[in-house]
């Protein structure tokens, strides 16, 4: 076989051990380097749009925790301002009807004396009325002379 | 017709003698070149203007270099870093020596023993030196595992001593037998086409879709032989930095 033959063992590893050697220098000066650094910054690219995406995820999240606060907290605003509101009516309408039922229980009041005072009046005058009638039908028809004060007593003894 | 054999022969192109050594600049070395030179010009092109959205062949650089980096941080760790530059230079050497050498007509240098065997036992040697510059005497205990009986030590020692010594042997050998015999193979599948060919068309038929299998298996086995030969070496040292 010709690679057992001696004659180009020294050409062989002189040539070999020079081209590797050159070839080793250019790629760990001038390639490598460069492919790292294109990985790596590739990788810190990476990294860092990651951490940034975190960190603006972080911010909105504690914005909608905010804003969802805050809307928690009108909502609540609203509800006490509906609720004072409600007072505050039932308030106004008690007292106007307050008032307006003693204004009205006056009235009634008044309006009651004065249809007692008419019943009164009424009744005396239909007990003067009978008493009258009673004398006039008593001496028509009767004859009889009877004294208006005997009558009206008539009168008020019949009516009781 | 020519034997299977004449492929490996080397052939001088240009003489260069220097103190009685015969330098002479030969097939081998021609091939040599062209492969590092290719390797040297992909790789310079890949990294050249590396951009953050790497193109194809950016890709490709980044992806070889991916792969190496995995390789050493895998089996050697964080040490192995600052010897990434010649792994990497190792593993582009031995593949494009043996993708060269599927190449009709070309030369695989990989397929000759004083290449394989010169540069394992420059890695044989410098990952020694390593083991002795990081642990001292503390060394040897390569050679014998923590925890084994003593009595065991007569049979071990010297066992662990040999399998270290072969190292640079069977790493050379793997790479040069493996290229060497799939090279012999296809030129003698591809001498069947011929004469089998000669007769009448239909018997070439045969070895010739043999050929097309064994060729496909040969890119494979250039590229699984650069990783093995690589992996390896990253095992080497491996043990010389940690020891067991």
């Amino acid at each position: 076989m010709p690679q057992f033959d001696p004659t180009w063992f020294a050409s062989q590893i002189f040539w070999l051990i020079l081209i590797f050697a050159v070839f080793y220098r250019v790629l760990s000066r001038n390639v490598l380097p460069k492919l790292g650094a294109a990985i790596e910054g590739r990788e810190k690219q990476i990294e860092g749009d990651l951490n940034r995406a975190a960190a603006l995820k972080g911010d909105s999240d504690a914005m909608i925790a905010a804003y969802e606060k805050a809307l928690a907290e009108s909502r609540a605003k609203a509800q006490a301002v509906r609720l004072e509101t409600e007072a505050a009516l039932a308030k106004q309408a008690a007292a106007k009807s307050a008032e307006l039922n003693a204004a009205l229980s006056v009235k009634i009041k008044s309006a009651e004396t004065t249809i007692a005072a008419a019943r009164t009046t009424a009744l005396s005058n239909v007990e003067a009325l009978a008493a009258e009638i009673a004398v006039d039908v008593a001496r028509k028809i009767g004859g009889l002379a009877v004294s208006e004060a005997d009558a009206k007593a008539a009168a008020a003894a019949a009516r009781a | 017709m020519s034997s299977p054999l004449d492929q490996f022969q080397i052939k001088p192109l240009v003489q260069l003698e220097v103190a009685g050594l015969n330098l002479a600049y030969t097939n081998s070395a021609l091939w040599m070149t062209l492969a590092a030179g290719a390797a040297a010009l992909f790789l310079l092109a890949s990294a050249n203007g590396a951009r953050l959205v790497p193109g194809r062949l950016q890709s490709m650089g980044e992806l070889m270099y991916e792969f190496i980096a995995g390789m050493v941080r895998e089996n050697v760790g964080d040490e192995g870093k600052k010897y990434f530059p010649f792994f990497f230079t190792l593993f582009c050497f031995v593949l494009f020596g043996n993708l060269a050498g599927m190449i009709p007509g070309s030369f695989t240098f990989t397929s000759h023993i004083v290449v394989t065997f010169t540069m394992a036992l420059i890695i044989f040697l410098v990952i020694t030196g390593i083991g002795f510059a990081r642990h001292g005497t503390h060394f040897f205990h390569l050679f014998f595992p923590s925890g084994a009986p003593l009595a065991t030590a007569p049979i071990l020692i010297p066992i662990e001593v040999i399998s270290y010594m072969a190292r640079p042997i069977s790493l050379s050998v793997r790479l040069f037998a493996n290229m060497t015999v799939g090279h012999i193979i296809m030129k003698i599948f591809a001498g069947f086409v011929i004469s089998l060919g000669a007769y009448f068309v239909i018997p070439g038929v045969v070895p010739f879709s043999v050929l097309v299998g064994i060729s496909a298996l040969e890119f494979f086995v250039a590229a699984l032989q650069a990783y093995i030969f690589t992996i390896l070496s990253c095992i080497y040292l491996n043990d010389a930095i940690h020891l067991h």
